[in-house]
């Protein structure tokens, strides 16, 4: 168990890191430089001033530099997905607990507020079993990573942290310019299907995700969030943000299991999970049929 | 402006009485006669003979000698869903024009007789339908006129927030099953009667025409693939007699576009409103998310009966006076109906190509 506070560095420039560095001052029992390495090379010649990364290099470079830190003994915070493909995580998660550094997948989808919500609803059974996700995800381009991993990574791993499963089918087409709609079947009956369009004008995206449970449901929906402004003709809208105390909670989880000698609560593993599971999504794109699991790995359904 | 009025003949009437009330909310329309074939079951006659009373008109048990002793010119069929197309058919081949309860039917040659029929006598055929909604108007409007650009994604989501029984696993072991008629024929009191027949229908094939419909008529296009997972997960009655009470489909249409439709009769806890009922349409210029039960007034209060609807819709009945309007151009200009006969089938073809996906798990061709 580490004794003294965890001394974070951010490294890498894949995204706005503004958020991580005002998450700074909410941490409790760690603190974050101000400072970001441009690269990996830059971090590990200075490898003394921080105990663990928060890694947000481009995809390509991720999960070796997730093995590189790994191997210099700091544990790891990455953002999803952990690497290019799922052997490309797989190897820096064995890496990382080769090592017996932590390694958590950040950026996922399950810190923000409104998933918190139904995250923990569900987990209170208040939904019953889920038999739905239906999610609509819109934006522009030039928002997030516009690979496949990087649009999916974040409504996967939250579709199978849902279901406790992954998919047992999978079902996925894919439209010019960036569209791709996605369709699950668990065992048991549950379901999902998602969207995901990258080709909305500049400008804000548009963000829904329903849960329908066998004795509840839960909508968390920008539609539902809109406020109106009046300024002569049709009105116009905003809709408010999601805060940053969901990034706080995130890191904070990252310190915490750290500190306690525990794993993350989003493992490398459920990184690996998703992983395999956009692997699919693509091979079911290429195929243009749907594929099912058997035993670990998917296969096109005859 | 043509101020004739039609005469109504209502050939069965046996579930919600939704479509012969809206027909006659409309001026152009008179109720002359009900009528229904006399091997009918008891129950049958006694909700016909109801109707025909409230209304003042005649239940004759011959559906032909009424056709011709009242000259019905319009034939409004609310039966049980088996016998919707057969009813149309006899109807057509009448002369009358029909307005025919959803669905279709739950099978497509069934509905190819009525395609050809209604063809070859020359008459109208409507698929009583919500596109005339509120929302579901605006948005039609707006996709056409370019607010999206050219459309390329049509999502639907269609959740009823009702309870049909029992929910899932309450029945003990070595109780029987529920039997899906004498159900159907029980909930009429609460108007969840849509699906009454001998045949079981889940949700898909019940509901599924409504959401189908929208996605027709706002994008002018037929499904050509789909691919579907099926379910019985909230209600014991619809386990008990294999049919699904959730559905999802993934939809291939005309043209490359893409689309979706996820359907449930979610229960009545799972939303303040009928459900969460709302179309997501994306475009080369953008995208345009409606919800079809807006405008809707919120009313609470203390002591709320549960099943209330905290939030209720405005202008449903607008809906039915519209679908009778419709009508009644096309009528009047030889013109076509807002859901027509081969759209209907279309329709039902598509529930059916997704009612065999969700039990094969391929993905199956529309035809």
């Amino acid at each position: 168990m580490q004794s003294q506070a965890v001394g974070l560095a951010v490294v890498g420039c894949a995204g706005d890191n503004d958020d991580y560095l005002q998450a700074a001052d909410r941490l409790r029992r760690g603190s974050l430089a101000q400072d970001v390495f441009d690269t990996i090379d830059d971090a590990l010649a200075k490898s003394d001033t921080f105990d663990a990364a928060i890694v947000r290099t481009p995809l390509d470079g991720r999960g070796d530099a997730v093995c590189r830190l790994a191997e210099a003994g700091k544990h790891v915070l990455v953002d999803a997905p952990i690497a290019a493909s799922a052997t490309g995580a797989e190897e820096a998660v064995a890496v990382a607990a080769e090592n017996g550094v932590a390694l958590m997948v950040g950026r996922t989808l399950r810190f923000l507020p409104g998933n918190q919500t139904i995250l923990s609803r569900l987990a209170e059974k208040k939904l019953g079993a889920p038999g739905l996700l239906r999610v609509h995800r819109w934006s522009s381009a030039g928002g997030a990573g516009d690979s496949v991993p990087e649009l999916l990574v974040g409504d996967v791993d939250l579709a199978i942290q849902i279901f406790g499963d992954l998919p047992a089918r999978i079902y996925a087409l894919q439209r010019e310019p960036a569209y791709l709609q996605i369709h699950f079947g668990f065992e048991g009956g549950g379901m999902a299907v998602l969207d995901f369009a990258r080709g909305l004008p500049e400008g804000r995206g548009y963000d829904s995700l329903h849960v329908i449970g066998a004795t509840g449901a839960a909508y968390a929906d920008d539609h539902h969030n809109t406020h109106l402004v009046y300024r002569g003709g049709d009105p116009t809208t905003r809709i408010s943000g999601h805060g940053n105390y969901h990034v706080a909670r995130e890191v904070q989880e990252f310190v915490d299991a750290i500190i306690e000698s525990r794993t993350p609560l989003v493992n490398g593993e459920e990184g690996c999970k998703a992983l395999r599971v956009i692997a699919a999504v693509c091979a079911s794109i290429d195929s243009g049929q749907p594929l099912r699991r058997n035993d670990g790995s998917y296969e096109v359904s005859q | 402006m043509n101020t004739d009025i039609f005469r109504v003949g209502v050939l069965s009437v046996v579930k919600h009485d939704y479509l012969p009330n809206g027909i006659k909310l409309h001026p152009r329309f008179e109720i002359v006669v009900v009528a229904d074939d006399p091997d009918q079951p008891d129950w049958v006659h006694e909700r016909n003979e109801l109707y025909a009373r409230e209304n003042g008109v005649p239940y004759v048990q011959d559906v032909e000698k009424a056709i011709a002793e009242y000259n019905v010119q319009v034939a409004a069929v609310s039966s049980q869903v088996e016998r919707h197309c057969g009813l149309s058919v006899r109807a057509a081949n009448a002369g009358c024009h029909v307005i025919q309860d959803k669905p279709m039917s739950t099978r497509v040659s069934e509905c190819d007789r009525v395609v050809e029929t209604v063809e070859r006598k020359g008459v109208k055929f409507m698929m009583w339908n919500r596109s005339c909604l509120p929302a579901i108007i605006e948005a039609r409007e707006a996709i056409r006129s370019g607010v999206v650009g050219e459309p390329y994604a049509f999502h639907a989501d269609f959740y009823f927030s009702k309870d049909v029984g029992p929910p899932k696993g309450s029945r003990k072991p070595g109780d029987p099953k529920t039997d899906w008629l004498e159900f159907l024929i029980a909930a009429h009191v609460d108007g969840s009667d849509g699906g009454v027949g001998v045949e079981p229908l889940g949700e898909l094939g019940i509901e599924g025409c409504y959401p189908l419909a929208y996605i027709a008529s706002m994008s002018g296009l037929q499904v050509r693939r789909v691919y579907a997972e099926t379910t019985a997960h909230f209600h014991q009655l619809y386990d008990d007699n294999d049919v699904e009470d959730l559905a999802t489909v993934t939809l291939e249409m005309e043209g490359g576009v893409l689309g979706s439709l996820s359907i449930g009769r979610i229960g009545v806890a799972s939303h303040p409103d009928i459900g969460e009922i709302k179309m997501h349409i994306l475009g080369s210029e953008g995208g345009f998310v409606v919800s079809e039960a807006r405008p809707e007034v919120g009313v609470y209060y203390r002591n709320q009966p549960p099943k209330e609807f905290k939030n209720e819709r405005l202008n449903a009945i607008e809906n039915d006076y519209l679908l009778a309007d419709d009508f009644a151009r096309a009528l009047d200009t030889d013109g076509d109906t807002i859901l027509n006969a081969r759209t209907s089938r279309a329709i039902t073809a598509t529930v059916q190509a997704a009612l065999e996906s969700g039990r094969t798990g391929l993905p199956v061709d529309v035809k």
